[in-house]
């Protein structure tokens, strides 16, 4: 049998570790999102998908609804860091670097909030496809064209943007504009043939294999469905972020249950992100680089995404100016539900910054990584451990999987939306 | 420069007889030192005032009430004689301008009947605005007979106090500065040194403040130390039953509960500080003695001084310590932190010196010690410990049954059983004979103990912050610190990463064994302690396994020998990066140590934010029932009942007078009797060991358990007299004092012969002291 290496053993435990103190929440006999977690086994009609149906199905099978959540949601976060670790490695070139960037992103405080808070099985799947549509999108612009397999950069991005639309909707159209808009942010290389031709058929693929629910989920918004949870809200641009709970630095310590809905102060960029940010632009300024640092660049448009997605979950945006063009827009703002699901792609680009960042420290020694391997702990512990801990220390035991009343009387649940 | 240098390695290697010459010689050129001398006299004339203010005439006072007057700043003594006809009446004094800036009094809780109560006074500056008010709260039966305030001479005592600690600490830095001056202390002693004073000063943050934190048991310990002065007034030597309990019914807290190291806290009591701030200075001397003994064991089982500061901060800082110390006021269990490092060294000389060595004969009087220091604080972490030895011994089988270790381990026990025999016999007489609360869940506050165990969350959760709720039920939401904290938890996950990768196995260090052992034990108590522990089950079993189930209460408790073992652990941790590089040791040891003071430093603050607070000066305004979980009370007693004027006598027996403090257990009844057998029942609680007698003839009077176990005094038929009631020691347990003092006095003339034929360091180098062999 092959002996593992120094390297392999090394990620293994960092990863075991990981995966143990973002399981912290699951070792008790409560759910501390228990509020919401009863929706996704109720027997209404609706749309699930089919990682939703798992989740049901092991209900059904004889387990208690927060045993099966438990259980479903330990799987997501095995699921997210060992996509996130295989994804964000490949894309720094080191699997050290792919670690701190699967750190940030597991920990980042949106993944914490989702998990934590809002208690959304969807939005907390789907974490596990975003880094492969990452990777997709990474393999599609940087590979050289004339590369063997240069059209295997598909399958991640279909797998992606597949899983995404299969674990939660809101998020599938996010990231579907996302595509559209890296898409024309890079229209140079992404009309190249080849490119165009991989890009094309991986949507043109994610978009039939979801068909079994975009179909439905379209005629029933169509025929005047609504979105339960959004439509008990003000109007999308009212939900958005403030700038100040967006670049506040530790969330967390405070108790937001009088909040309507989403206790939303308890998401934002997070320390991670922020420091991210300083050290890009400190880079930026002082930093000297030849004019052609591939490196570099790629690190800024992946920069430049994180903060431009964070600054879509401020009410800032043209949020209400878009809704008033057409109904459609409208009603498409109001299927995302809430502005601060950009944070997703922010997470995601940042995430993958880190790993660059990760890859080039690498090259310095071992010293090097080891003070950024440092910081990047430092600064997880301060913000996605942190706020894990506050709430799991204010929010009182709920064993209950009761169901809000707006959701038992409705008729039919978009499940994969909530 | 170079030459000081030198002389500091050379003294170092030479060993103690060398060094304990130059503290002889730097103390001759200490007294011959000109500034020296000036620093002498200023203190011995500052003393010579002090000395003089015990002689000063005291002023008295007697104000109007509800009328404010004049007090000048001391210490006071406030003189109360009433009849109240309730027993909800108070009595508060307070200054109206500047409340507790300038008196501190509180409210003094008053007994139904008639009383005279004398109540502690500090007042820090002149005032004319203090107001004395009764609190009769509708008791028309109140009847004020004498209100009187008087001064007395605590003041000069805190002075005097004040004064030596602060010339004993000046002086103490002038000698080390001039030692070191002469001699040269190595850079790292003095890192070290400045280490552990930073770490004691940072971990009594919450005692530098006028109130203390509200801790679960707080209140008993505090009745405790008032008990253990109420007894030694009552004439008890030691102290076994409290008079000041339970409205003057007393409890045998001392007999179950030993109070020897509350005597700290009552010698400040008794030099005259108020309640809080004695309370305050006995938490600092907890840090400080738990920092001091963990060191110095630690810094011997690793041979290195910065890697034993290291441990010994870690275990200082740990979270469960601290949340023991000030969220639990868990007296006992943060007593007994402070010897489990002796267990552990000499357990670990037991183990691991050669046989034929002093180092080794060492080992079995050293557990000795640290045993009596966990029996005389905690007798339920003694209970653990138990456990762990024999799980050890288990485990070290092969070494146990080397005559010589089983030899130690023999003398070990032996001499810690006769060392505590004075406290264990008068415990283990109780228990076996009588029938109180303890071990009976139906009567006790605590039903599960696994309701009280934790959740796997717990270990992993690193923001602890003010709560204290405990209960499973609860989660994670307010919970209490179960944790043994960051730094510690990082120093396991990184023997398990190199457990892990294969580099322990792979090397050659000699500390490999104790290492695994440390973190297997580290392990054992995380898991022990949790919820899935089938504790209901074990529970259930009935017999002496419930009692000692149901005695341990928590299993959370298994975390402070979590603390201990995680920080040996580190300890060994370190060891082993030494031997990787001296720059790895420091660096991993600097990360631990920061580690430690940033999570630490969190949860201190926001349990000084959050945490609820209480200011009490004095004893009369502590109440007397704050019972904890009543394990001691005998069982079925009904603490309801218990009023202070309760005297119950046959329709024979007629009470003429009757004398009894609020504070004391003596009692004297002026009775006759008409003819026929009687009894009389006193507010007193019944223990084993009371004693009547008639004071005229000198007869015995019968004395057994009344109802709601009152003491009931059986009168013989006619009897016309006097009888003196009191709390009387059988004969057994003052022979097992005795027993116990010549065991102490062995120890103590051993421990001398020892010193003095003690081989030098670099002798003590080679024998004993090696890490664990794999």
């Amino acid at each position: 049998m092959k002996r593992w290496s120094r390297r392999h053993k090394n990620i293994l435990f960092v990863l075991l570790v990981l995966l143990a103190f973002l399981s912290v929440p699951l070792y008790m006999d409560y759910l501390p999102a228990a509020e919401r977690l009863g929706i996704y086994f109720l027997d209404k009609e609706g749309i699930r998908g089919p990682f939703l149906w798992l989740a049901a199905l092991l209900c059904r099978g004889g387990l208690e609804v927060q045993a099966c959540c438990k259980l479903y949601l330990f799987l997501v976060n095995l699921g997210g860091l060992l996509a996130s670790l295989y994804c964000f490695s490949e894309v720094a070139g080191n699997c050290y670097a792919g670690l701190a960037g699967s750190f940030c992103y597991c920990f980042s405080v949106y993944y914490v909030y989702v998990y934590m808070v809002r208690g959304s099985l969807g939005e907390v799947t789907a974490f596990v496809f975003l880094p492969m549509y990452g990777l997709g999108l990474w393999r599609l612009y940087t590979w050289e064209r004339d590369r063997k397999g240069y059209w295997k950069s598909g399958i991640p991005l279909t797998a992606g943007l597949l899983g995404i639309w299969l674990s939660c909707v809101p998020l599938g159209f996010v990231f579907s504009g996302l595509t559209v808009l890296i898409a024309l942010a890079l229209a140079p290389r992404t009309f190249r043939r080849k490119t165009f031709l991989v890009l094309a058929a991986s949507c043109m693929a994610a978009a039939l294999l979801t068909l079994g629910i975009t179909i439905p989920y379209a005629r029933k918004v169509l025929a005047g469905g609504l979105y339960a949870d959004a439509a008990a809200g003000n109007s999308f641009a009212d939900r958005g972020l403030s700038w100040a709970q967006l670049l506040q630095p530790f969330q967390g310590n405070g108790v937001y249950q009088d909040e309507p809905q989403d206790q939303s102060g308890h998401v934002g960029l997070g320390l991670v992100f922020l420091v991210l940010t300083g050290v890009w632009a400190a880079d930026g300024f002082v930093g000297r680089r030849s004019r052609g640092d591939v490196l570099w660049k790629r690190t800024s448009f992946l920069m430049a995404l994180c903060l431009f997605s964070a600054f879509l979950c401020t009410g800032n945006f043209l949020w209400r100016w878009l809704a008033g063009i057409h109904w459609s827009f409208r009603v498409l703002l109001e299927h995302i539900g809430y502005p601060w699901r950009f944070l997703a792609p922010a997470v995601l680009a940042g995430s993958m910054a880190v790993g660059l960042y990760g890859g080039r420290v690498w090259k310095r020694g071992r010293k090097a990584m080891g003070i950024f391997l440092a910081v990047v702990t430092v600064c997880n512990v301060l913000s996605g451990i942190y706020l894990m801990d506050c709430l799991l220390y204010t929010t009182e035991p709920d064993r209950s999987a009761v169901v809000q009343e707006r959701y038992q009387s409705a008729d039919y649940v978009f499940y994969i939306s909530e | 420069m170079a030459q000081e240098t030198k002389l500091c390695s050379g003294a170092e290697d030479m060993g103690g007889g060398i060094k304990g010459g130059m503290m002889r010689e730097t103390g001759r050129d200490f007294l011959r030192n000109r500034r020296v001398r000036i620093l002498l006299a200023a203190e011995g004339l500052c003393l010579l005032a002090v000395l003089l203010s015990f002689f000063r005439p005291l002023p008295t006072v007697s104000p109007q009430l509800g009328q404010r007057f004049h007090l000048d700043a001391g210490t006071y003594t406030v003189r109360i004689a009433y009849t109240a006809g309730r027993g909800e009446d108070g009595f508060v004094l307070w200054d109206e301008k500047f409340d507790s800036q300038t008196v501190l009094f509180g409210t003094a809780v008053l007994s139904k009947g008639k009383n005279t109560e004398d109540c502690e006074l500090w007042v820090l500056r002149d005032t004319d605005s203090a107001v004395a008010v009764f609190i009769n709260s509708g008791d028309e039966g109140f009847q004020l007979h004498e209100f009187s305030v008087e001064g007395n001479r605590a003041d000069s005592r805190i002075l005097l106090f004040l004064l030596l600690t602060a010339a004993g600490a000046v002086n103490l830095l002038v000698f080390v500065r001039m030692y070191d001056r002469k001699y040269g202390i190595a850079l790292t002693t003095k890192c070290v040194w400045g280490a552990l004073f930073i770490t004691w000063l940072f971990s009594c943050l919450p005692c530098f403040v006028d109130y203390n934190l509200w801790g679960d048991d707080w209140g008993f310990h505090l009745l405790r130390v008032e008990g253990l002065i109420s007894g030694l007034q009552d004439g008890q030597f030691p102290v076994r039953i409290q008079g000041n309990w339970l409205r003057g019914y007393g409890y045998a807290v001392s007999v179950f509960y030993s109070d020897l190291f509350l005597v700290i806290p009552m010698i400040f009591r008794l030099i005259g500080f108020p309640v809080s701030l004695s309370w305050n200075m006995f938490l600092m001397v907890i840090n400080g003695a738990t920092l001091l003994i963990a060191y110095h064991c630690l810094k011997r089982c690793f041979r290195s001084a910065p890697i034993g500061a290291v441990a010994t901060i870690l275990y200082t800082l740990s979270a469960y310590r601290l949340y023991n110390l000030y969220s639990r006021a868990a007296m006992g269990e943060v007593m007994a932190m402070a010897f489990l490092p002796v267990v552990f060294y000499g357990f670990y000389l037991i183990f691991t010196a050669d046989g034929e060595t002093a180092e080794y004969d060492r080992g079995w009087w050293i557990t000795a010690v640290g045993l009596t220091g966990v029996i005389q604080t905690h007798v339920l972490t003694c209970e653990m410990l138990a456990f762990c030895i024999a799980a050890l011994c288990l485990v070290m089988i092969k070494r146990v049954l080397r005559r010589g270790v089983f030899l130690a381990l023999c003398k070990a026990a032996a001499m810690t059983l006769l060392l505590n025999l004075w406290y264990l016999l008068p415990f283990a007489d109780y228990l076996l004979t009588g029938k109180f609360n303890v071990g009976h869940a139906e009567t006790m506050t605590i039903k599960s103990v696994r309701d009280w165990a934790i959740w796997p969350s717990h270990p992993l959760f690193l923001f602890y912050g003010g709560g204290t709720r405990g209960n499973v039920r609860v989660g994670m939401n307010w919970t209490g610190t179960y944790s043994i904290g960051a730094a510690l938890l990082a120093a396991g996950l990184i023997w398990l990463y190199l457990e892990f990768v294969g580099d322990m196995k792979r090397s050659r260090f000699a500390g490999r064994g104790l290492g695994r052992l440390m973190f297997g034990y580290t392990v054992f108590f995380l898991v022990i302690a949790t919820y899935y522990i089938p504790w209901d089950r074990l529970q259930n079993m009935g017999g002496i396994v419930e009692t000692l189930v149901l005695s341990l209460q928590f299993p959370y408790r298994f975390l402070a020998l979590a603390c201990l073992t995680a920080a040996v652990l580190a300890g060994v941790l370190l060891v082993y990066m030494k031997g990787a590089g001296s720059g790895l040791c420091r660096g991993v040891g600097a990360l631990l140590v920061g580690i430690a003071f940033f999570f630490s430093a969190y949860q201190l603050n926001q349990l000084m934010v959050s945490h609820g607070f209480a200011q009490v000066y004095n004893k009369k305004s502590m109440g007397s029932t704050y019972l904890s979980n009543a394990e001691y009370l005998p069982y079925g007693a009904d603490i309801g009942q218990m009023q202070p004027d309760r005297l119950l006598t046959d329709e024979n027996t007629k009470i003429e007078s009757y004398e009894k403090g609020q504070y004391t257990l003596r009692t004297k009844i002026g009775l006759t009797n008409s003819g026929k057998d009687g009894y009389v029942e006193l507010p007193l609680l019944y223990y084993r060991g009371y004693a009547a007698q008639v004071t005229e003839t000198g007869q015995r009077l019968a004395v057994t358990e009344g109802s709601n176990s009152a003491v009931r005094i059986e009168i013989p038929p006619g009897l016309t007299g006097t009888v003196q009631i009191w709390f009387s020691e059988p004969w057994h347990w003052r022979a097992a004092e005795l027993v116990s003092l010549a065991a102490l006095l062995y120890m103590a003339v051993r421990l001398t012969a020892g010193r003095r034929n003690a081989p030098r360091k670099g002798q003590r180098a080679q024998r004993g002291g090696r890490l664990w062999e794999a």
